[in-house]
C-alpha cells in the first residue's frame, strides 16, 4: 500500500531536519576549533604515547620499529638501572611536591589575605606580587644564579656567608623551591585574591554580631568560602610540580650529585637524548608518571571532597529534639 | 559500533604515520654511475650555473659574522655559478630543528650542515647525511684525507665512509699575566711541573707578603699600579671549578688523555675513561683544588669555587690570579680589554696565551702528554639533495671553506683541520699568527671523541664523574670509586639500548 505524507508532515519533517543541521552547524562552529586542537594535541599524542610505550625503537627513526607489548613497562620494574633511576626520580619529585605545594598555597593565601584588607597602595603591591610570574623562567633563573653565586654572588657577600647554593644537594633543592615560589606564586595569588573578593560580606557582619573573633571568621567563613579556589590551586600546583623540569635544568645542571637532583620528567627527558632507542622507555615512564599523578589527584579529591550533610544533620537534630 | 569505528580511525592514523617511517628514513638515491643533471663544457668540466645552496650553521655571534664574511667572499668568487645562503642556529636549536625537518619537512631541509663533527655519526645512523667521498670523486675535487688531522677525520668516519669534511678544531686555552710573572721573576710554564712550581712560588710569595700584583678591583686599585698581594687569604694562581664549562668540556678529558687515558674503548662502543691512567689524570685536577701530602703541588692552585662558572675572569683581571682558562674565541676580547686598561704600560703585551698541552701530564715525555681534548666543526652533505649538480657544487664549497678560510677562522679560535693550511705561508705570515695563534698548537695535537653511537652517554657520565671528583662534598670519596660508579651506570644504559 502506498504511504501518503501530508504537506504538514512533510514541512514539519523538513523543518526538523533543517533545525538539526543548523544546531549541528552551530555546535560544530563553536566546538570545532577546540575539538580539532583537542584531538590533535591531546588525543593523538596520548594514543601515540601509549603505542610508543608498547614498542621499541631502532635508534635511527622517531617512529616505532617493533611491537614489544609490555616489555618497556616490565623493564621499568625489573631492569636495575632503569628501575633505580626512574623510581628514585619519582620519589624525589613527590618529596619536593610535599613541601612545595603547601608553601605555594599558604604563602599566596597569606599575601592575598593581606591584600584583601586593602591597605594603602594595595594595587601596587598586588602587581608586584604577580610580576615575577610574567618574567621568563630562564631570565629569572640566570638572575638567581648570579645572585647566589658561591664566590661572587652578592647574597653570600651581603650576609657574609660562604654557601655553595647550587653545589650541594640540599641547598640546591632549597634554591629550586625558592625559584618555584618566586615564579609560581603569582598565579595562585590572583586566584585566591579573586576568591576572597567574592566572599559574602554579610556573613562577616553576622559573625561579628554573634561575637566571632578574626580567627573564627577565617576558619569558619573565609576558608569554606574560598574552598573551590583552594582546590583549583591545590590541583594545578600539584600537577605542575609533578612535571618539574625547567627549574632543575637551569639551576641544578652543575650540582655534582645529579642522581639526587633529577625529577621524573628530567629522567624522561634524559631518555630522549642521543638517539631514539630510549623513546619506548620514555613513553612508558611518561604513562607511569601520568598514572601516579592521577592516583594522587584522586586521593586528594577524595580527601578534600566536600562532605555533604544529607539527612545526617536532620537526623541528629531530630534525635536531639526527641531527647528533650 | 561508533566506538569501534573511532578506535579504528585513531589506530589507522597512527599506523599511517608509522608507515611514513619507511619513506622518511630512506636515504635519497643518487645514481653516480652517470652524470644525471650535470652539465659539462667541451673540456669535460662541470658547468655550474646559478646553483643555490642552503647551509645551516651552528655558529652564532661574532663567529657567525666572520663566517658570513667568508661565505660572501665565496659567493663573489663564484658569482653566477654557485650561491650559498647561510642560516645560523644556536647549538641548542639546531638539533631539534634538524630532527623535525628531516622527519616532517624534508622539502625545507638544507643542502649542507656546518656542525660539530661528533654529530656526524648520529646523523649518519639516521641516514640524514651522505658519505661525501663519491661526490668529491664525481666533481673531481681532491679530498686528500692524509692532509686532515687524523682525530678530526676519524670523528666523521663510520665503517670506512666519511660523512663530512672536517673544517676546524678548538679547545680551551690558558691565558697568563706576563706582567705579574715578570715582576715576580716567575717564568712562563711549559709543562705541569713548571706550572705547579710557578703557582706554588706565587702562593709562597703571597704568604710572605712579597707577591707583586696589579689590576682594578673593588677596593679602588687601578689597573696600572703595582701592589703587594694580600696575605689575608691563600693566593691561588690558577682558578678552576667543576661548574666551569672549560673544565667539564675540555680540561677534565685532557687530564685523562695526557696521562694515557682514553675517551672511548677501542671498539668505540663503551666509555674508555675508567682506567688507572684516567684516575691518575683526574687526581692531578683534584690536587689542583684539594692538595694532599702526596700531591705534586704543595699549595692549592685554585680555591674551591664549587659550582661557579667563568671563575678565572675576575681574579685574572684584578691580579688575584696569574692564569685562567678561556675559550680561544674570546681571546681577542681580552686583548682589547688589556689594551684599554693597561694602555699606558704595554696594553695587551701584558698577557699571553698557551694551549693546555702538557699542562696536566705527569710524564711529559710520553707521546700523549701534549694531546688536548678538542671539538671540531665539519661540513656535512644532507641526504635530501638529489641533484648531482648541487651535490658537486657542495664539494666546491666544502673545499673552499677547508682550504681558504684558515687564518680568518683561526683568529676566532678555530684551528684549521687541514695540516697544509696550518703550515702554509699565508697562515703563518699573518701577524696574528705570530702574536697568539701559534701558541694554540697544531691540528694533530687535538683529540676529539671518536665516532660512537653512545656519545651522549659516554660524555654525560664522564662529566658527572668529573664534577663529583672536584666537589668538596665528594672530597672523601676516592676517584676510582666515583669513576667506577659512573662507568657502571653508563655501561648499564648502553647495554639497555643495545
Amino acid at each position: 500500500m502506498k504511504q501518503t505524507t501530508t504537506l504538514i508532515e512533510y514541512a514539519t519533517k523538513k523543518e526538523h531536519w533543517k533545525n538539526n543541521i543548523n544546531k549541528a552547524g552551530i555546535v560544530g562552529f563553536f566546538l570545532g576549533p577546540y575539538g580539532i586542537c583537542f584531538a590533535l594535541f591531546f588525543i593523538f599524542p596520548l594514543v601515540f604515547g601509549i603505542i610508543m610505550s608498547l614498542c621499541s625503537f631502532d635508534g635511527s627513526s622517531i617512529y616505532p620499529s617493533q611491537f614489544v607489548g609490555f616489555d618497556n613497562f616490565t623493564k621499568l620494574f625489573t631492569n636495575p638501572i632503569l628501575a633505580r633511576d626512574f623510581w628514585k626520580s619519582v620519589w624525589v619529585t613527590i618529596r619536593f611536591d610535599l613541601i612545595i605545594v603547601p608553601l605555594s598555597i599558604l604563602i599566596p593565601l597569606g599575601l592575598a589575605l593581606l591584600i584583601s584588607m586593602k591597605p594603602p597602595g594595595y594595587k601596587f603591591f598586588r602587581s608586584c606580587i604577580y610580576l615575577p610570574g610574567i618574567f621568563p623562567l630562564t631570565a629569572t633563573g640566570l638572575i638567581l644564579l648570579k645572585m647566589f653565586d658561591y664566590r661572587n654572588g652578592f647574597i653570600n657577600a651581603f650576609f657574609n656567608v660562604s654557601i655553595d647554593w647550587f653545589g650541594q644537594t640540599n641547598t640546591a633543592w632549597f634554591m629550586i623551591g625558592l625559584f618555584c615560589l618566586w615564579c609560581g606564586m603569582g598565579g595562585n595569588f590572583i586566584i585566591l585574591c579573586a576568591g576572597l573578593e567574592n566572599v559574602d560580606k554579610t556573613l562577616f557582619e553576622a559573625a561579628s554580631v554573634d561575637g566571632c573573633n578574626k580567627i573564627d571568621k577565617f576558619f569558619h567563613i573565609t576558608l569554606p568560602a574560598i574552598k573551590p579556589q583552594l582546590f583549583i590551586c591545590l590541583f594545578t600546583t600539584f600537577i605542575g610540580y609533578m612535571n618539574l623540569y625547567g627549574q632543575l635544568l637551569i639551576l641544578a645542571s652543575n650540582t655534582p650529585d645529579q642522581s639526587e637532583m633529577k625529577s621524573a620528567v628530567f629522567r624522561i627527558q634524559d631518555m630522549l637524548i642521543g638517539n631514539s632507542k630510549g623513546y619506548g622507555y620514555a613513553a612508558a615512564m611518561g604513562i607511569c608518571l601520568g598514572l601516579i599523578i592521577i592516583v594522587i589527584a584522586v586521593v586528594q579529591l577524595v580527601v578534600t571532597k566536600e562532605r555533604k550533610g544529607g539527612s545526617k544533620h536532620e537526623e541528629k537534630f531530630m534525635a536531639w529534639k526527641k531527647s528533650r | 559500533m561508533k566506538r569501534k569505528a573511532y578506535s579504528l580511525f585513531v589506530l589507522a592514523a597512527v599506523l599511517s604515520l608509522m608507515g611514513c617511517n619507511n619513506t622518511n628514513n630512506e636515504i635519497s638515491s643518487v645514481n653516480l654511475s652517470d652524470d644525471g643533471d650535470l652539465v659539462r663544457d667541451e673540456n669535460g668540466n662541470i658547468v655550474y650555473e646559478n646553483v643555490k645552496l642552503k647551509l645551516w650553521s651552528v655558529t652564532t655571534g661574532d663567529d657567525a659574522a666572520v663566517q658570513d664574511t667568508i661565505i660572501n667572499r665565496f659567493n663573489q668568487l663564484y658569482n653566477g655559478m654557485i650561491n650559498v645562503e647561510v642560516t645560523h642556529h644556536s647549538r641548542y636549536d639546531i638539533e631539534s630543528l634538524l630532527a623535525n625537518t628531516m622527519n616532517f619537512d624534508k622539502d625545507n631541509a638544507p643542502n649542507l650542515i656546518f656542525n660539530h663533527g661528533s654529530k656526524a655519526v648520529e646523523y649518519a645512523n639516521n641516514k640524514w647525511i651522505y658519505d661525501v667521498t663519491p661526490f668529491f670523486e664525481k666533481s673531481e675535487i681532491q679530498f686528500d684525507k692524509e692532509d686532515f688531522a687524523s682525530s678530526l677525520l676519524d670523528a666523521v668516519t663510520l665503517d670506512g665512509a666519511t660523512y663530512g669534511m672536517p673544517i676546524d678544531c678548538h679547545s680551551v686555552m690558558m691565558e697568563m699575566r706576563l706582567d705579574i710573572l715578570e715582576k715576580n721573576n716567575l717564568k712562563v710554564p711549559t709543562n705541569y711541573y713548571e706550572l705547579v712550581e710557578v703557582c706554588d712560588e706565587a702562593a709562597e710569595l703571597a704568604q710572605n707578603n712579597n707577591l707583586w700584583i696589579r689590576g682594578e678591583n673593588s677596593q679602588g686599585y687601578d689597573a696600572i699600579t703595582w701592589r703587594k698581594a694580600s696575605n689575608a687569604e691563600e693566593y691561588t694562581a690558577f682558578p678552576i671549578s667543576f661548574g666551569d664549562m672549560w673544565v667539564h668540556e675540555f680540561f677534565g678529558y685532557t687530564a685523562a688523555i695526557q696521562n694515557g687515558g682514553s675517551l672511548v674503548n677501542p671498539e668505540n662502543q663503551y666509555p674508555g675513561w675508567y682506567s688507572q691512567e684516567s684516575v691518575n689524570g683526574l687526581q692531578v685536577l683534584k690536587d689542583w683544588i684539594f692538595p694532599t701530602e702526596t700531591s705534586v703541588n704543595k699549595n692549592p692552585l685554585s680555591k674551591d669555587y664549587g659550582s661557579s662558572y667563568d671563575v678565572g675572569d675576575e681574579p685574572f683581571r684584578n691580579g688575584s690570579a696569574i692564569f685562567k682558562l678561556q675559550g680561544p674565541w674570546s681571546y681577542q676580547n681580552d686583548l682589547n680589554d688589556f689594551d684599554r686598561t693597561l694602555a699606558k704600560d704595554g696594553g695587551s703585551d701584558n698577557i699571553t696565551t698557551r694551549n693546555i698541552g702538557k699542562m696536566l701530564a705527569l710524564d711529559d715525555s710520553k707521546p700523549y702528554a701534549s694531546k688536548i681534548k678538542g671539538e671540531g666543526h665539519a661540513l656535512m652533505m644532507v641526504s635530501t639533495t638529489t641533484s648531482l649538480t648541487k651535490l658537486c657544487a657542495e664539494t666546491v664549497f666544502m673545499d673552499y671553506i677547508a682550504y681558504s678560510s684558515g687564518i680568518e677562522w683561526a683568529k676566532r679560535g678555530h684551528i684549521p683541520a687541514v695540516n697544509s693550511v696550518a703550515q702554509s705561508e699565508d697562515y703563518r705570515n699573518d701577524p696574528e699568527y705570530d702574536k697568539y695563534i701559534k701558541y694554540w698548537g697544531a691540528p694533530e695535537d687535538y683529540v676529539v671523541v671518536p665516532p660512537t653511537k653512545f656519545y651522549t652517554h659516554i660524555d654525560n657520565y664522564f662529566k658527572g664523574a668529573l664534577q663529583k671528583i672536584l666537589a668538596a662534598s665528594f672530597k672523601d670519596q676516592s676517584i676510582d670509586s666515583i669513576l667506577k660508579q659512573e662507568y657502571e651506570d653508563c655501561i648499564a644504559y648502553i647495554n639497555l639500548y643495545s
